[in-house]
């Protein structure tokens, strides 16, 4: 058996687990599989990696990371949108950014909010992405009372949307209809 | 004549040119494997990537290191008789070193090798610190095994015999109590004439207490530094007078409020070329004595503190750059406040190596060593979790950093827990936006850029965000 293969670092084996989750599912990645696709053997593979929930903590962090600043470059793109009813607005652009995303990377989605990966939402350094809204909102120029107002209203927003998208990707539904479109718009009035 | 590399690399850090320092910085170069390859590298790329070398006050607080490693010759050139040595280890009141510095003068080295010569490498010359490894491949200590970096230098260096053994450690053990266990290590396995001293605090204290208020536990603590100071001098062969002791008291109090200065300058500027790494750097001194004296390292203080005056003057209202305080100390990872700075975010206080209100105030207790224990009780590293994170609350409050960044601590099990315990506190408390990172700021081994670059990129991302947030109508 020929010398295995050396990557360069830790982080090649988590874009080739990303690839591959996209492509296969969560349920088809193994050891085994992210070890031949890298070229290395799987004894390599954990002399970077303790073991495959470390792969999946990164994959969920890379996920997003992608998302993340994908609704950042959008948000100031269309930073002149925010000037009046400014949440509301922010609020949209995330909603549809978070759909587009799921919609390109729908088993990673999953993997992301998935209610099964509990342990996940209460790692130290995943929290603050599971808790964005919370977070983003802890600077609003505004009194306690209607600040908290706010981040809850962010926060049952996010939910919805949430479920809108999880619902849609069970259905295997491709495309968002202007139904969809119709109960954003009518959360987005009810809450904000 | 093509200059030798290694007169060229004092002259980089602009020392004034003395045939006795050649000296000195040769045999250095020569006790520590440092190459001239090793230097080149550190002038022409490294040194001008990590620091900001034009900034007044940078390379004089780079000196100020490299002169502390050198005096590290005195120790193994001269007799032991003539030179006495005491090795202090983190966490601990420098003040007590210093008092005992102050007493023995030029007849002893007073000081903390094994933290000098982590940061040199890792700071200064960048390089991968060799006694980490020589531990693990001379001693046994494993790679994977939590244990701090420092300690793994400490048995790497008795192993390869580096430096002379100290005539005695004095150690403080702290709750992983790694220092002491490092300490027996190395006199009942390495076959060393290995003397040690220690320091430990009561470990009773309960969770939100004041430390510092417990009359029992400071006259406890006093008793035992009396001690310590005491056993100290008896082996060295010096009287530790109380002079001595309120003298190093009267220094730490001034060099802390320098430090002070220092962040809330730094904290009023829209764009500081002083930031995390040059603020932890020259902080340093307030947990670990210089044996060279703290005159040096001074001098690049005010020097910084100078020029962030002349900025504050200048500067007129505007735009600032996001500022991230943080747990850990940038400068034992300079490319990590970098990363931050080139994605437009400045690292600037560290929470270990800033203080309260209460830590400056003026002396009150009637002898010196209530006086130290006071102070080591009012330090963040050696009190309970919840008066730390009030703690914390307070430099948050004074400081006002955008976000808070904590982490790198997993190369200790306690250390890194009882942070992991403190961040949503903090975050509770003070309304700023916390982050946590995991890894290792001793050891690069278990941690490198390509791994922290997703987590530093959200975490700027989020500040942006912030920033857009916080500027909308409500």
């Amino acid at each position: 058996m020929g010398r295995s293969r050396l990557i360069k670092d830790k982080w090649q084996i988590v874009e080739t687990a990303f690839t591959l989750i996209e492509a296969e599912g969560l349920e088809n990645l193994s050891a085994r599989k992210l070890a031949k696709n890298l070229g290395i053997s799987t004894m390599t593979l954990y002399n970077y990696v303790p073991n495959m929930a470390a792969i999946e903590k990164e994959v969920v962090l890379m996920g997003f990371s992608k998302l993340y600043r994908r609704i950042l470059d959008e948000v100031e793109n269309r930073r002149g949108e925010l000037g009046q009813n400014g949440i509301r607005s922010f609020c949209r652009i995330s909603a549809w950014e978070k759909i587009a995303f799921a919609e390109n990377y729908s088993e990673i989605y999953t993997l992301m909010f998935d209610p099964k990966r509990s342990a996940l939402k209460k790692d130290l350094e995943l929290m603050p992405f599971y808790n964005y809204y919370n977070k983003i909102s802890m600077v609003l120029k505004a009194d306690d009372k209607k600040r908290e107002s706010i981040t809850k209203s962010i926060s049952l927003f996010d939910y919805i949307i949430n479920g809108i998208i999880i619902e849609r990707s069970k259905e295997r539904k491709k495309n968002y209809t202007e139904e969809t479109s119709e109960l954003i718009e009518y959360a987005l009035e009810c809450l904000f | 004549m093509k200059k030798n590399v290694k007169i060229s690399f004092l002259e980089y850090l602009g020392f004034e040119e003395s045939k006795e320092l050649n000296d000195k910085w040769l045999q250095t170069t020569r006790m520590f494997g440092i190459k001239n390859s090793d230097l080149k590298k550190a002038m022409d790329e490294m040194l001008p990537k990590y620091w900001k070398m034009e900034t007044p006050g940078v390379k004089d607080m780079l000196r100020a290191y490299l002169m502390e490693l050198m005096d590290l010759t005195r120790v193994n050139e001269n007799n032991p008789d003539s030179i006495k040595s005491v090795y202090g280890v983190v966490p601990s009141i420098s003040t007590s070193y210093y008092a005992v510095r102050n007493a023995a003068g030029e007849s002893a080295y007073v000081g903390y090798p094994y933290l000098i010569i982590s940061t040199v490498f890792s700071s200064v010359l960048f390089m991968t610190n060799p006694f980490i490894g020589q531990a693990e491949n001379d001693a046994g200590i494993s790679c994977g095994c939590k244990h701090c970096g420092l300690n793994k230098t400490r048995i790497g260096l008795n192993c390869k015999s580096v430096i002379r053994n100290p005539d005695v450690v004095w150690s403080w053990g702290h709750t992983c109590d790694e220092a002491p266990k490092t300490d027996e290590f190395i006199e009942a396995n390495c076959n060393s004439n290995w003397k040690y001293i220690v320091t430990r605090l009561p470990h009773d204290t309960h969770f939100g207490e004041k430390d510092d208020e417990i009359e029992d536990r400071v006259e406890y603590v006093a008793a035992s530094i009396k001690d310590g100071i005491a056993e100290i001098g008896k082996i060295i062969g010096v009287n530790v007078k109380d002079e001595y002791i309120w003298q190093a008291i009267k220094q730490e109090k001034n060099f802390m409020k320098k430090i002070d200065r220092l962040n809330s300058l730094v904290s009023m500027v829209g764009r500081a070329d002083i930031t995390g790494n040059e603020i932890s750097l020259v902080s340093q001194p307030i947990h670990i004595p210089f044996s060279t004296g703290l005159e040096h390292i001074e001098l690049a203080l005010d020097k910084m503190i100078g020029h962030l005056e002349s900025i504050c003057k200048i500067e007129k209202e505007g735009k600032k750059r996001p500022k991230v305080g943080c747990y850990f100390v940038p400068f034992s990872v300079p490319w990590v406040a970098k990363m931050f700075e080139d994605k437009g975010v400045d690292l600037f206080f560290s929470t270990t190596l800033s203080m309260t209100d209460k830590q400056m105030e003026n002396i009150e207790a009637d002898n010196p060593y209530k006086q130290i224990a006071t102070d080591w009780l009012k330090m963040p590293l050696a009190v309970n979790g919840l008066n730390e994170v009030d703690m914390i609350c307070q430099k948050i409050r004074r400081y006002k950093p955008d976000a808070m960044v904590f982490g790198l601590f997993s190369f200790d099990r306690w250390q890194g827990a009882h942070q992991k315990l403190m961040v949503n506190m903090v975050e509770k408390e003070t309304g700023v936006p916390h982050f946590y990172i995991e890894g290792d700021i001793w050891d690069g081994k278990n941690f490198n850029s390509s791994n922290l670059e997703t987590r530093i990129d959200s975490l700027c991302d989020f500040l942006k965000m912030n920033k857009i947030i916080s500027e909308i109508e409500i």
